[in-house]
């Protein structure tokens, strides 16, 4: 029956098209290395796309991939549909997926989902709507299963202007099954805001007021008297995530020796459950999910607040198992070392956060509020002041409840152009249930001159302070003057000085620092480009020990003509006992209209030398075939490694 | 999901069908004491325009002519012998005619009857993104000997369509729904 009504649907629609659109394209990339097996990738894409009238449009498109290397075989066919119908009542798309992968040392696997959106904007007396339904799953073929998962999503959104009020309702609910797992889950959420905005005389004031009410039902099985439920998590990196195909180690390489006050590291948002195992897994493929090898060591942290830290855990190794139950709104992981598994690569990295139960089931529910004032006064054109508040409230039914509430109070006022002050000063306190109160006061004072058209002085003073249940913790001291100044036209400069002072309460120390950074950007002809910056950063500490650290980069943009362009960058950094030297340097050569040529030299010098010669060709054949090739050699401490790409690419 | 498919399936068929053809609304009206089979041979006459469109009039008058030779109704005098009688006869292109200038009419054309009319909507109409035209004609049938209207009929053809605005179809162009009005008008003589 359902043949027959997609057969029937599929003939009317075909009777109504008049033009199809055929888009047909062949990739093919050989791969040969000095350490690895030669791959060669061949990739086939056909899509099929069609305006059938003036308001449906629909299509498919069907991807061939198949991957050769040594004697692994690797195979993805994904074929997709979708139809949209737009017209005067409506939205409607529809699209559905199915990915089906085979490998020669793996089970096969297989992916589908569908999606449905139907959006309006004709009654306008309800206002905006939003419906969408959709469903997934995924199963491998082994016996028996690794995987075997179902799941069905929905929800609804109203969005409506009402009086000046702004009135947005959005619902959500999912059904989740694996049977690997014998587990199923349940969730639903009700979210409610309303803001509105005016102005009366010199006051614009803004108040929103947001209501959000979910549960999560969880049914699962005990395996030796607990169950292992999986928390949802949001997870924050910084610096951003490793791209996929990179190393962890070089991203390890980038955070190993920060310290948890510095904005870098992972950050885990718990959303208030209490927790018991941590897993990370730099490659998260469904069926073969590569875990982090147990030599990184990691610091782990928590906090109610992301800014006071607490240690918990000091060079251990993940998965973690924490020795009690740990209640905290966020985790903090900093690996302390790389890999001697090398590379590590990243595909889709995943944090997986358990939760034991002794019982088979869990039942949650959340209402969380929020309010958000805001007031700005103009007196005149040049004299503001605004007073921002806002208050947030989550209570679980199970869990610690939270609460935080911040106020901001803020003035300026631009006397003229050489004296123009701001001040600001915001208290924000962050309260979880069976723990101190956090509160951080923070009060800033800026002095923004323009002495002149071409010279902008801007001086800044903060000093901030925490406190955990109304004990100072940290407190913290800096001032920042920046000098933005266009020596000549094309001559810019920037220089920013900072000095900082923190003081630690408990364990009554001290930290100073000073930096400075000088960049100056000379364009000498509007060819040739250069840039310059040095970099000074010095930290003491009460304990007795300092650090410096300077650094000096160069670099030139010189385009030599439409068809040559050249551009080199020296930089060295040294601190005590310590230099490194990074030189690049690459040629752009544009031979034909169809022809580009591209060299680069890079090298480092320090402990480990470090050489890189790369290269890169490409040819546009033809209006639908193009090659491309690159060759890359490298000489470091292990030794010397060369690898060779060609890639054609045929278009239709 | 047998049950969901067999939904989906009379919607389709259900959209489908109603959205065949025009919209039509009609009235007519055939005066009782009188039979029309002494009626063999008829000339249609200029209609009125009332429309925006200057060749609305002259359009639904040829339509009119088929229309009548298709159904059988009656034989019709040539359009240029009428427009020749006319001519004579000083009508101008928006008709308009009394009892005297029809039997006059009727008598040199040699017809028992004349079919006269006016053109009320003759344009494309607009909703939201969506437009369609819509045709109104009113036509009479006057007896030739007395000037007496024999039969009347009104009526309006849309070419809206419910299907056609969701689905984005293309509407029947005003031709098509004309040739449609016309037919329905002149069924009812029958």
């Amino acid at each position: 029956m359902t043949r027959l009504a997609l057969f029937i649907i599929c003939s009317l629609l075909y009777g109504a098209l008049s033009v199809w659109a055929l888009d047909f394209s062949g990739d093919w990339r050989y791969w040969k290395a000095s350490d690895t097996e030669n791959r060669l990738t061949q990739m086939y894409s056909l899509s099929l796309s069609s305006q059938a009238t003036r308001a449906l449009s629909l299509g498919s498109t069907l991807r061939y991939t198949r991957t050769d290397q040594g004697n692994r075989t690797q195979e993805l066919f994904t074929p997709t549909a979708f139809l949209g119908l737009r017209n005067d009542y409506f939205n409607l798309n529809f699209s559905a997926t199915d990915t089906e992968r085979r490998d020669s040392e793996s089970p096969n696997l297989s992916t589908r989902s569908w999606d449905l959106n139907l959006t309006s904007s004709y009654y306008k007396k309800i206002g905006n709507i939003r419906l969408y339904y959709g469903g997934s799953t995924q199963q491998d073929d082994s016996s028996p299963r690794k995987i075997d998962t179902t799941s069905t999503h929905w929800g609804l959104s109203l969005d409506k202007e009402w009086h000046g009020v702004n009135l947005f309702y959005d619902y959500r609910g999912s059904h989740a099954e694996d049977k690997v797992e014998s587990s199923k889950s349940d969730t639903g959420s009700h979210f409610i805001k309303g803001e509105y905005t005016n102005s009366w005389r010199k006051l614009t004031y803004n108040l929103a007021q947001q209501i959000s009410y979910s549960t999560t039902k969880w049914e699962g099985e005990l395996q030796g008297g607990r169950a292992l439920y999986k928390v949802s998590v949001s997870v924050e990196w910084q610096p951003s995530a490793p791209a996929n195909g990179s190393d962890f180690n070089d991203w390890i390489d980038q955070v190993k020796n920060a310290t948890p006050d510095q904005n870098l590291g992972i950050i885990i948002n718990l959303k208030g459950e209490a927790i018991d195992k941590i897993e990370f897994y730099y490659d998260s493929d469904p069926l073969n999910p590569k875990s982090i090898p147990s030599d990184v060591k990691w610091d782990i942290y928590s906090s109610n607040n992301k800014t006071n830290w607490t240690q918990i855990a000091n060079n251990v190794s993940l998965p973690y198992v924490f020795s009690s139950t740990l209640s905290a709104r966020y985790l903090k992981l900093i690996p302390r070392n790389v890999s001697a598994t090398d590379p590590l690569k990243v595909n889709d990295p995943e944090f997986r956060v358990y939760r034991y139960l002794s019982s088979p089931t869990y039942k949650r529910k959340v209402k969380a509020y929020r309010t958000d004032l805001s007031f700005i006064y103009d007196f005149t054109e040049n004299i503001s002041v605004s007073y921002y508040f806002s208050y947030d409230k989550t209570s679980p039914d199970y869990g610690s409840g939270m609460k935080d509430i911040v106020h901001t109070v803020a003035a300026s006022w631009w006397i003229n152009r050489y004296f123009q002050p701001r001040l600001n000063f915001t208290r924000s306190t962050s309260e979880t249930e069976g723990q101190p109160e956090m509160t951080v006061n923070t009060f800033s004072a800026t002095l923004i001159s323009e002495i002149y058209e071409t010279l902008t002085v801007s001086s800044s003073y903060t000093h901030s302070l925490s406190q955990e249940g109304g004990e100072n913790q940290t407190s913290s001291d800096n001032l920042t003057i920046s000098t933005t100044a266009r020596l000549y036209p094309d001559l810019d400069l920037r220089w920013d000085v900072t000095g900082t002072k923190t003081h630690n309460y408990q364990s009554n120390s001290d930290t100073k620092g000073l930096s400075s950074r000088i960049n100056i950007i000379a364009r000498i002809k509007p060819s040739l480009t250069i840039n310059s910056i040095y970099d000074y950063n010095y930290t003491e500490s009460s304990t007795g020990t300092s650090t410096t650290e300077n650094y000096i980069m160069l670099d030139a943009n010189w385009r030599v003509s439409d068809y040559m362009l050249l551009r080199g960058t020296e930089s060295i950094r040294w601190s005590r006992g310590e230099k490194l030297i990074n030189s690049t340097y690459s040629i752009w050569l544009g031979l034909t209209p169809k022809t580009q040529l591209n060299f680069q030299y890079s090298g480092a010098r320090n402990s480990n030398n470090t050489d890189q010669f790369s290269s890169f060709f490409s040819w546009r054949i033809s209006q639908y075939l193009s090659f491309k090739s690159t060759y890359s050699w490298i000489k470091d401490k292990n030794g010397k490694k060369w690898s060779l790409m060609l890639n054609l690419t045929l278009t239709f | 999901m047998r049950a969901f498919s067999k939904l989906i399936i009379l919607a389709i068929i259900s959209l489908t069908i109603i959205s065949c053809g025009a919209r039509q609304i009609h009235q007519s009206f055939l005066r009782k004491e009188v039979d029309i089979s002494y009626i063999k041979q008829v000339a249609v006459l200029k209609f009125e325009n009332n429309s925006q469109q200057t060749y609305a009039a002259e359009r639904l008058r040829n339509i009119v002519m088929t229309e009548i030779l298709a159904l059988g109704l009656f034989d019709v005098v040539d359009k240029a012998l009428v427009d020749m009688v006319l001519t004579e006869e000083v009508v101008g292109e928006q008709g308009g005619y009394n009892k005297a200038t029809l039997r006059r009419i009727a008598k040199k054309l040699g017809v028992q009857a004349l079919v006269v009319g006016s053109v009320d909507s003759y344009d494309i109409m607009r909703e939201g993104s969506y437009s369609y035209p819509v045709v109104a004609l009113t036509l009479r049938l006057v007896d030739g000997s007395t000037g007496e209207i024999i039969w009347q009929a009104s009526g309006t053809a849309s070419g809206y369509s419910t299907v056609g605005r969701l689905f984005g179809l293309k509407p029947e162009d005003l031709t098509q729904i004309s040739f449609e009005l016309v037919e329905s008008l002149l069924r009812s003589l029958k």
